[in-house]
């Protein structure tokens, strides 16, 4: 049957589907797809991703974060992966700047228990400074590969002693990543508004 | 509704332009800026400078380290007017070399804290040719606009891109 004529309150019922339709859109998964979020809301040692899905090729972290310090700045990050606590699992290098300096060199044995991500910030100089951070772990899921990853890392404190890293790191094992636990090396608690958000690459 | 990652706002520049500018950055938690450009710059390397919400205070720092001349060199700067972020081709008009940058703003929205940028760049200049840098904006206001600009240079070269994109966490 043509149509040979719409009211306007047809079109108008139409366009409301339409639009309703837009507003209940959910896109499907594509190839950057967020994972989890973890946005401190108290201080605390750890900022772990879980149960972490086997579904994609890679793995990115991004985010800002902060040392709960006594004093000073520039206190290492690690992500240790699938709770293993074995330092010689893992290795790490960086080459970096600090002030006016260049750093470069080699992370193994205790305390780095994890992905070295270069140095963090502390909340004594200047408390709403943050460290960024964006990190990627590549072929995460991959069962007969050991798992690298690289990140840059860095924070200015407007003064002598700011930092910018850039590292790359393996864990020497071949199982699947499911799990990270992001720690500070020397113990120290991650501060309140600290943030990490874990995104899957396809 | 947002999603994880995508474009936001791209230029291309149609003529010779001093400085670049963003808004409407609003739903998203962090941006991202992926540009290829050239600066009119007659000298060794032009710098890309960025600016937050039309501030021209000293109100910026930085970090940074680089391949420089044959060896890898780090420096800081302080209470600048503008973060001097990563460095760029100042190749002549038409040459075909581009230099080619990302740049990360993290939080960008956040009222609590001092906005982050890390920033990498790509040239084939002679002396600079790699470059990493971290910036801070000391302010805890939401950035709701962008000013890119160059450090030594009076325009960005006309076909110069610059492409936002939003990155939204869960």
């Amino acid at each position: 049957m043509a149509v040979t004529r719409v009211s306007q309150n047809t079109l108008r019922r139409g366009l409301e589907k339409y639009n309703n339709a837009l507003a209940d859109y959910t896109p499907e998964t594509g190839a950057f797809d967020s994972i989890a979020t973890v946005t401190l809301g108290t201080a605390q040692a750890t900022i772990t991703f879980s149960s972490i899905p086997s579904t994609y090729k890679h793995l990115h972290i991004r985010g800002i974060v902060q040392a709960s310090l006594v004093s000073g700045d520039g206190l290492g990050l690690i992500a240790t992966v699938n709770n293993d606590t074995t330092t010689t699992n893992y290795r790490g290098h960086y080459l970096g700047g600090v002030t006016q300096a260049v750093s470069v060199g080699e992370v193994t044995g205790s305390p780095w228990a994890g992905l070295y991500c270069w140095a963090i910030s502390g909340n004594v100089t200047f408390p709403a400074l943050y460290t960024g951070i964006c990190m990627t772990i590549f072929d995460y899921a991959n069962t007969s590969r050991y798992k690298t990853s690289n990140a840059y890392v860095g924070y200015s404190l407007n003064a002598a002693g700011s930092q910018s890293g850039f590292t790359s790191s393996v864990w020497m094992n071949t199982a699947a990543i499911n799990s990270l636990s992001f720690k500070i090396g020397n113990g120290n608690n991650f501060t309140v508004g600290s943030r990490l958000a874990l995104y899957g690459m396809k | 509704m947002a999603l994880t990652y995508e474009p936001i706002a791209q230029t291309i520049l149609q003529s010779n332009t001093a400085s670049v500018s963003f808004g409407n950055l609003s739903g998203y938690t962090d941006l991202r800026i992926v540009c290829q450009a050239r600066s009119n710059y007659v000298g060794n390397a032009d710098a890309i400078g960025i600016r937050f919400n039309n501030d021209t205070a000293t109100n910026y720092s930085a970090e940074w380290f680089a391949y420089y001349n044959g060896a890898v060199y780090a420096d800081y700067s302080v209470s600048t007017n503008g973060i001097g972020m990563v460095r760029l081709n100042v190749n002549a008009a038409g040459d075909p070399r581009w230099g080619v940058a990302e740049i990360d703003i993290m939080s960008y929205a956040n009222t609590t804290t001092h906005k982050v940028v890390l920033g990498s760049s790509f040239t084939d200049q002679e002396l600079l040719k790699v470059t990493k840098c971290v910036g801070v904006w000391r302010s805890t206001s939401a950035i709701t606009a962008i000013t890119l600009y160059l450090g030594n240079g009076t325009a960005f070269y006309a076909g110069s891109t610059f492409c936002v994109y939003g990155i939204l966490a869960a």
